[in-house]
């Protein structure tokens, strides 16, 4: 330890953080609190998405204190993403990809409050392969924090060690702090950007999540004239129960299947009817996840 | 048209809360409804019976300290009570708190809580508090409460038809413009119902009153 010097690490932190803070703006969000925005690339903003109004303009607060209007351009619920574009070009500074992280690597959230700088600061508590969000979202990696950083830092980039963004802040259950990675937002603002919002796979059928007996599945309780599960033949009251062989326990794991890239592909479901079972073979439709 | 049957008079809603400001911003927004009477606790008129009070953790405990020092009218307990809580909720809400709203809950969500709490229905869902649902980003089964049982929606109050128009609209996307639009209703009209829908369903958001639409079968998935 004879060469750490903990005031040198102390400053390359807030370092770190203040050279961040230009690219960072603050709004306000439904609740009465404000929440962190990032600028991305080519003077679009990226947000957390359930921090932002539908429909409504944003009042972005930039670094500098100055105020701008952003329109939403899109947003993607099964990765948190919003994309924003601010009027005029603000001048602010995309932050570089960073390298991979492990367990362990220092995490600095950088936020914005009203244009004041935030800065959290702690570790990448745990990485992991890639998964699917409840709405369906292919997360590239998984990445929680062990980083204490409130309400205010959603939406906010999340640097490593170098200064270079691993992602963006975003909140799991019980509030803990995840971080939604630098690739899988790069996939969903480019998607936003083109077309403005993403797509998610449709069945056409209202489920509703049934118990009986030894059965956990998703009961068909409506169905789109014109839907996919009209067209292969299911009827109300059968029971969705496994998807391509795979348990399916209800409506929460059949939505978590139906994400963006599910659209157009073919499915084969379990269904129940009558107690008896037998396969439906469907081509999932497509629909914009809002 | 906000005033779509549930009451006719407007309601005089009491507004104790600790923070002075927030219950002037309230009090502004709830003046601007066309059925609501706020009326802001200490304040000369604060005499009146109220149809609905709005509480905060401080001031509910203030009363339960002073046994019956609430001011004015709010202390009566036949007067419904939505509280603003900054407190997850362990313990089961007194009986006369009829929806517990987070802290920084939207003007119009305690508004439609309000309404509801007025017209006598209960909006307080066991063990699944109205903010902070994270759920779409757990990672672990564990993380979730497991399907929304059958009774789930027991307590509350079903979507007017109205409001299912307006559900469908959401999950396609729609803002408040376009739902307006749509159904031929203000912007103003479509936000009421849209509050209204989140309070129904127990959502934190638009996104969440959709997914939890979805899961109910309210939604075509």
């Amino acid at each position: 330890m004879s060469d750490f010097n903990l005031s040198a690490f102390s400053d390359a932190v807030a370092d770190i953080a203040a050279a961040a803070a230009p690219a960072t703006a603050s709004f306000a969000t439904h609740q009465h609190r404000t929440a962190t925005a990032f600028h991305w690339r080519d003077g679009y903003f990226i947000a957390a998405e359930e921090a932002v109004e539908a429909g409504e303009e944003i009042d972005l607060t930039l670094s500098s204190g100055d105020k701008v209007k952003a329109e939403l351009v899109g947003r993607d619920p099964s990765t948190g993403t919003a994309l924003l574009k601010p009027t005029g070009a603000p001048d602010a500074p995309s932050l570089a990809k960073a390298g991979t992280v492990r367990p362990g690597h220092l995490a600095i959230a950088v936020g914005n409050s009203d244009g004041a700088g935030l800065a959290a600061f702690g570790t990448v508590g745990e990485v992991g392969p890639a998964w699917r969000s409840m709405r369906g979202g292919t997360i590239d990696r998984r990445i929680n924090l062990a980083v204490n950083a409130g309400g205010r830092f959603e939406g906010g980039p999340v640097l490593d060690a170098k200064g270079a963004l691993i992602g963006m802040l975003l909140f799991g259950p019980r509030r803990r702090a995840l971080v939604m990675p630098y690739e899988t937002i790069e996939r969903a603002a480019a998607t936003l950007r083109e077309k403005g919002h993403v797509a998610r796979g449709y069945l056409g059928a209202g489920l509703h999540p049934i118990r009986n007996g030894d059965t956990h599945g998703a009961m068909v309780m409506s169905l789109d004239d014109n839907g996919p599960a009209k067209a292969a033949g299911l009827h109300l009251g059968d029971i969705i129960v496994s998807w391509d062989g795979e348990a399916a326990h209800g409506p929460r794991e059949l939505i978590r299947r139906l994400g963006p890239d599910s659209a157009g592909a073919s499915v084969t479901l379990g269904v129940e009817r009558g107690g008896e079972r037998r396969d439906v073979v469907l081509t999932i439709g497509e629909k914009p996840l809002n | 048209m906000a005033s779509h049957g549930i009451t006719r008079r407007r309601l005089t809603i009491l507004i104790a809360l600790d923070d002075a400001v927030r219950a002037e911003h309230l009090s502004t927004a709830l003046a601007a409804t066309d059925d609501l009477l706020p009326i802001v606790a200490g304040s000369s008129d604060s005499g009146d019976r109220a149809d609905v009070a709005i509480v905060d953790d401080n001031s509910l405990e203030r009363r339960d300290l002073e046994g019956g020092g609430l001011e004015g009218a709010a202390t009566d307990p036949a007067i419904p009570q939505v509280l603003l809580s900054q407190r997850g909720r362990r313990q089961r809400p007194a009986d006369n708190v009829f929806a517990v709203l987070p802290a920084a809950a939207d003007d119009l969500l305690i508004a439609a809580a309000a309404r509801l709490a007025a017209a006598g229905y209960r909006i307080s869902g066991e063990g699944r508090p109205l903010s902070d649902r994270h759920d779409d980003f757990a990672f672990h089964d564990d993380d979730l409460s497991d399907e929304e049982p059958v009774d789930d929606r027991a307590g509350r109050p079903p979507l007017s038809p109205r409001e299912s128009e307006v559900l469908a609209l959401l999950a396609e996307g729609a803002p408040n413009k376009v739902i307006a639009r749509r159904l031929n209703i203000s912007v103003h009209t479509a936000k009421f119902h849209v509050a209204a829908i989140l309070i129904k369903l127990g959502a934190a958001n638009r996104t969440d009153a959709i997914a939890i639409a979805m899961r109910q079968g309210l939604v075509l998935v």
